[in-house]
């Protein structure tokens, strides 16, 4: 018998697989964590601070228009239009959510401010954390390019600690260093399955 | 095994049953490389689930280009859920 369970996970490994998602997500973190960089670098006046927010506003905008265009011009001529069902959230991922929500809105009325997390730990933290499910993911889907990103991630976690760098360029390095790798893979993705999918003439 | 549902048992309309069931809606060019069957043998079985109101064929054009959109219908749904049932029990008694 068919493994009915893989064969329908197939239309989010199709979609996975031209490679539109990595791209989009890989430019998405480059450009916020260029413009968390850009800020520090630039003299600290009102417009030299918030000019990159609103640059990288408009970017990632473009960035999401784009990923929908590809997709519509590039991919679905080519494999196949899919649409994936929209999942909704389960009760006690709604109810986790509805009373962490609800718990920082009491610490906010009430003025209470928590301790301020360590930022030469914490972006290490989230290295390793995004580590973790990159790996997870991988080891599930049998994706090589995948482990590769995790063990990537690892190595960085200790250079992002050691960099004497403050908070916000630690995040920004991060982002950047994390989506440059991931566009790059995605931007390689689509190249290969452009090149291996002529367009068809009927859909 | 007289109670198995003879539409989908067959292999082709099984996977492309299974696909469906993990997308909203797909195009018949995504159904046609991902079973790897020809033109004409994906039009059949395709009318064969759509006979049994299984899939929802909706076929339209978007520029020149013919456009066939495929879904699962709730009664397709349900009918490859008690599907899987039925061959778990029949295979956990081997």
């Amino acid at each position: 018998m068919a493994d009915i369970d893989s064969i329908a996970r197939r239309p989010a490994a199709y979609l996975a697989e031209t490679g539109v998602p990595a791209l989009a997500a890989g430019l998405l973190f480059s450009i916020l964590g260029g413009s968390d960089l850009a800020q520090q670098f630039l003299p600290a006046t009102f417009v030299a601070r918030e000019s990159p927010k609103w640059l990288a506003i408009c970017c990632c905008a473009a960035v999401l228009w784009g990923a929908k265009v590809a997709r519509e011009r590039l991919v679905f001529p080519r494999g196949g239009y899919v649409e994936l069902p929209r999942r909704s959230l389960s009760a006690v991922v709604a109810i986790v959510m509805f009373a962490l929500v609800g718990f920082a809105g009491v610490l906010a009325l009430s003025g209470y401010h928590l301790p301020k997390p360590d930022g030469k730990l914490l972006v290490p933290g989230f290295a390793v954390l995004f580590a973790g499910i990159s790996l997870a993911s991988g080891l599930r889907q049998r994706s090589s390019l995948q482990i590769c990103f995790g063990v990537y991630l690892l190595c960085l976690a200790p250079l992002l600690w050691w960099l004497p760098v403050s908070s916000v360029e630690r995040n920004g390095a991060l982002e950047v260093l994390a989506g440059v790798p991931l566009a790059a893979g995605g931007a390689i993705r689509l190249r290969s399955f452009v090149r291996a999918n002529p367009p068809g003439d009927e859909r | 095994m007289n109670d198995v549902d003879r539409v989908i048992h067959e292999p082709a309309r099984l996977i492309i049953m299974a696909l469906l069931s993990g997308a909203k809606e797909a195009d018949f060019l995504f159904l046609m490389r991902e079973t790897g069957l020809t033109k004409g043998n994906l039009s059949s079985h395709l009318a064969k689930l759509e006979e049994s109101a299984y899939v929802d064929i909706d076929k339209r054009f978007r520029g020149k280009i013919p456009l066939t959109l495929v879904r699962l219908t709730p009664a397709g749904r349900a009918a490859l859920q008690s599907y899987r049932k039925k061959m778990n029990g029949l295979l956990r008694r081997i």
